[in-house]
């Protein structure tokens, strides 16, 4: 698929070939419609030009929903029909906007038709599918009768489904107790085999120490360890443990509408007055990776050609005097008499970010900057000051998903109020690039155009890149994956990470042996 | 006495009902939208707030939507917002759940403070005294969470048994007798926590009130009668000294729905206070607003019945 196709027929038909063709003339309106309503709706139903990407599922047979009925193309189509539905109020819909049709072609082929180009779609699809034969309006009609309630108002939402959940996974729901677990049972009829584990259970437990030792007495056998813990359950003979870079990363956004944040020399400067080596060693216990800029670090989108700053305080002051901050006799930043002064803000409740502000003032200080910091409840934080762009500088984090579509956070028609790209970064390129990354479905261009968008937002440096944090997991030795083959030979392997370092996608075929194991070298 | 209940209903359903304004306006009134309304999610466009709104009513001026959560509230159809699960049905489930916890730690406060702090009294400034005064500086200064952990780390390492949660996690069909002596178990150290604090504070209530009551006259005089000390002790003066305990019994009412964020939280409690804390970061009105009706409703009827409490024990009280 080629997004500069009708650009480039244009050099073959002549400029003005497409905007010649008028859609009024061959369409005609029952109802008196005024000028603009009827060009608007002229526009849509008749384009002179319109991508119209098709994604065509073919759907594996034989796959089953846990209560034993099969799973099929008009379950497909009926999950995109629920999220649409705005009685459901999905907070999915933004992602099924660009979708034109969901077609059944045949119980096992689902053909997607869209709008126009959208790359990211493919990942959208992810999404898990919804029996139809519990949830349609004949079935939401009788449970609404059931429970005595007003069938009219009675939605998905109100379901007893949402408590009790049905899918096609390798477990199937057993049952939820609220703040405490949840409990999953093998789905024997799962189509890719039935999992090893019999039972699974999800805990919910708040208190980092307590994790800890409930995972010592063995009543976990995973939990998401903090990097403080990580160094004494490494190196402990009776855990294996997996890392990997994680998918978010924190930053210092600066509010490039304010002076003298619209110089990319002074955001530059103060991000090189600040030691990320040191910030990952001491308040992360080097759990952590610098990153120079938006895309997720394991993906090919990543630029690594792009070198982080160097940390380097004289080299800031000497770019800050390019710009005109001199410092004063006592050692403080001014130009034009007026002094170097801004508020850095950010969230309360995060010990990281909150000791990472402590550090970034600091390192500002000893470069003569009057930096002054504050500590925000959540929820004020992002309504009164982000949302309103009542700030001068702040330390946040994004999670990112794996699709490189950077729209909401970086293109310049999202620098409204209450839009993402608050540091309201503007760049004429950048933008073209952000738009053709998401209409883009070679992925060798894709990765190009994405190189090249890495490049300009670490040239402007609108954010202070800090660093991505890494994620460990510790597992008990005696966990390892078993397989059985044809012959019923059965065999024990060491669980080994994937490419992407997903340590858990065999998880299927784990089981808990009752002594630690020792394995031969492979040879 | 009936005009006296019948005055104190009427005045405490106004005072209710002025509570549900202010608590209304209050929460209302804070920064920061419920977060099913308004996620940092880049996904979430304004047309999608804008109906998440309408859903919730969020988009009426305040008045009606005062009416409209009451309205609900009275005939049960209130939900959570986070899950549209019924907010009674929740609420009821973690209150069975603190129930326990606050019980027994309510009756642990209650019958140690008054012996340490009667002997105490008695002994006054001897080794006991001291020794007691110094401990109970010491529980009411160290931190509540530090000392748990304390005692969960020491527990842990050297009896080897599970401590947190209302059960041994995946007991399973164990005989009746066992499930219950692990309940009990499990209950002990969080409500020993949270009684700590209380024992400290309400013992050194106990000695100060024992030790006025010891200087009066008639103390004297029931001792220069030739009466055996420990009559004196806990017939004259322990029974004068009692009267303002009688009032914070009522008190202890609200405590009921209270619930203690810290202590559940460290012991993965299901508890009322959890939720509630949980319903607070997320501005999920309805949870917050009837906790809140409900918590101010029993301290009325606790102030109610301490009133009455005081009525029945002091003879020289009449209405």
């Amino acid at each position: 698929m080629d997004q500069d196709l009708f650009q480039n027929l244009t050099h073959l038909l002549g400029k003005d070939y497409f905007e010649s063709f008028h859609g009024q003339n061959y369409l005609k309106s029952d109802y008196q419609l005024s000028k603009e309503q009827w060009a608007a709706f002229v526009g849509e139903l008749m384009p002179a030009v319109e991508h119209n990407p098709i994604l065509l599922f073919n759907l594996r047979p034989g796959v089953k929903f846990h209560d034993g009925h099969l799973m099929n193309a008009d379950d497909v189509r009926f999950t995109y029909e629920a999220i649409m539905n705005p009685k459901n109020l999905s907070p999915r819909i933004p992602d099924y906007e660009p979708v034109k049709t969901v077609e059944v072609m045949d119980p096992l082929t689902v053909k997607i038709v869209y709008k126009r180009l959208y790359s990211p779609a493919i990942g959208t699809w992810g999404m898990g599918i919804l029996p139809e034969h519990l949830l349609d309006a004949h079935a939401l009609q009788k449970e609404a009768f059931r429970l005595g309630k007003d069938p009219k108002t009675f939605s998905i939402r109100q379901s007893a489904f949402n408590r009790n959940p049905v899918g096609c996974g390798p477990f199937k729901f057993q049952n939820w107790k609220s703040d405490q677990y949840i409990t999953l049972d093998r789905f024997d009829d799962y189509w890719e085999g039935p999992p090893n584990y019999q039972r699974y259970v999800f805990r919910i437990i708040p208190d980092l120490l307590t994790q800890e030792m409930e995972f010592y007495a063995g009543t976990i056998d995973s939990y998401e360890v903090q990097p403080h813990q990580v160094k004494r359950l490494e190196n402990d003979p009776r855990f294996q443990n997996f890392s990997g870079v994680a998918f978010g990363y924190t930053y210092i956004g600066y509010n490039t509408r304010r002076k003298p944040f619209d110089d990319p020399r002074i955001r530059r400067a103060l991000g090189m007055a600040i030691d990320i080596e040191k910030i990952i060693k001491y308040v992360l216990y080097g759990q952590g990776e610098q990153i120079t800029g938006p895309f997720v670090k394991q993906t090919d989108y990543y630029n690594h050609a792009i070198k982080p700053l160097d940390y380097d305080p004289s080299g800031a002051l000497k770019l800050l005097e390019t710009a005109g901050w001199k410092r004063n006799k006592a050692g403080r930043l001014e130009k034009n008499g007026k002094p170097f002064k801004f508020t850095l803000i950010t969230n309360s409740g995060n010990d990281l970010r909150k000791a990472i502000l402590a550090i970034v003032q600091d390192a500002w200080k000893q470069i003569g900057i009057d930096v002054h910091t504050d500590l925000l409840e959540w929820s004020v934080f992002i309504q009164e000051r982000v949302n309103k762009r009542d700030f001068d500088a702040l330390i946040l984090g994004w999670q990112m998903g794996i699709d490189p579509d950077l729209y909401q956070i970086w293109h310049s028609s999202q620098t409204n109020l209450y839009q993402l790209n608050f540091v309201g970064y503007k760049n004429k390129e950048a933008d073209d690039l952000i738009i053709k990354i998401r209409q883009e479905y070679n992925y060798q261009r894709q990765i190009e155009f994405c190189h090249r968008l890495h490049e300009i937002i670490a040239r402007e440096q609108p954010y202070t890149f800090l660093y991505v944090g890494k994620w460990t997991a510790v597992l008990d030795k005696r966990i390892v994956i078993k397989t059985v083959d044809d012959t019923g030979t059965i065999r024990y392997e060491k669980i080994t990470p994937t490419k992407t370092g997903n340590y858990n996608f065999y998880f299927n075929k784990w089981i808990k042996l009752p002594q630690v194991p020792s394995f031969m070298e492979k040879g | 006495m009936l005009s006296f209940i019948g005055r104190s209903v009427v005045q405490k359903t106004i005072t209710l009902f002025f509570v549900s304004i202010v608590s209304f306006l209050i929460i209302h009134l804070a920064p920061g939208k419920p977060s099913q309304v308004d996620p940092l999610n880049p996904k979430f466009t304004p047309e999608v707030v804008e109906r998440f709104k309408k859903e919730f009513h969020l988009d009426k001026p305040l008045y009606v939507q005062y009416v409209y959560f009451y309205h609900d509230l009275f005939t049960g159809k209130t939900v959570s917002w986070k899950d549209n699960q019924s907010v009674l049905k929740k609420i009821l489930e973690r209150f069975l759940n603190s129930l326990p916890l606050f019980f027994v730690g309510t009756l642990i406060t209650w019958t140690l403070s008054f012996p340490v702090g009667i002997r105490s009294a008695i002994f006054r400034g001897g080794i006991y005294d001291r020794s007691a005064t110094f401990l109970s500086y010491l529980l009411i200064s160290i931190p509540g969470f530090f000392f748990a952990y304390v005692l969960i780390i020491f527990v842990v390492t050297y009896f080897h048994v599970p401590v947190i949660g209302m059960e041994t996690f995946g007991i399973g069909d164990a005989p009746a007798t066992y499930l219950f002596m692990d309940r009990i178990w499990h209950l002990l150290l969080p409500s020993v926590l949270s009684a700590t604090g209380g024992i400290a504070v309400l013992s050194r209530y106990v000695r100060s009130q024992m030790l006025e009551v010891e200087g009066q006259d008639y103390i004297r005089t029931a001792r220069a009668k030739g009466l055996p000390s420990e009559q004196v002790h806990y017939k004259h003066a322990l029974r004068n000294a009692l009267l303002p305990f009688v009032t914070m019994f009522g008190l202890i009412l609200p405590g009921l729905i209270g619930g203690s964020v810290i202590i559940e939280s460290i012991f993965s409690w299901p508890g009322m206070g959890r939720m509630a804390y949980e319903a607070i970061l997320a501005r999920d009105y309805p949870i917050i607003l009837t906790v809140n009706f409900v918590s101010a409703v029993l301290v009325l009827v606790g102030t109610f019945i301490s009133d009455l409490l005081y009525l029945v024990v002091d003879p020289r009280i009449r209405l």
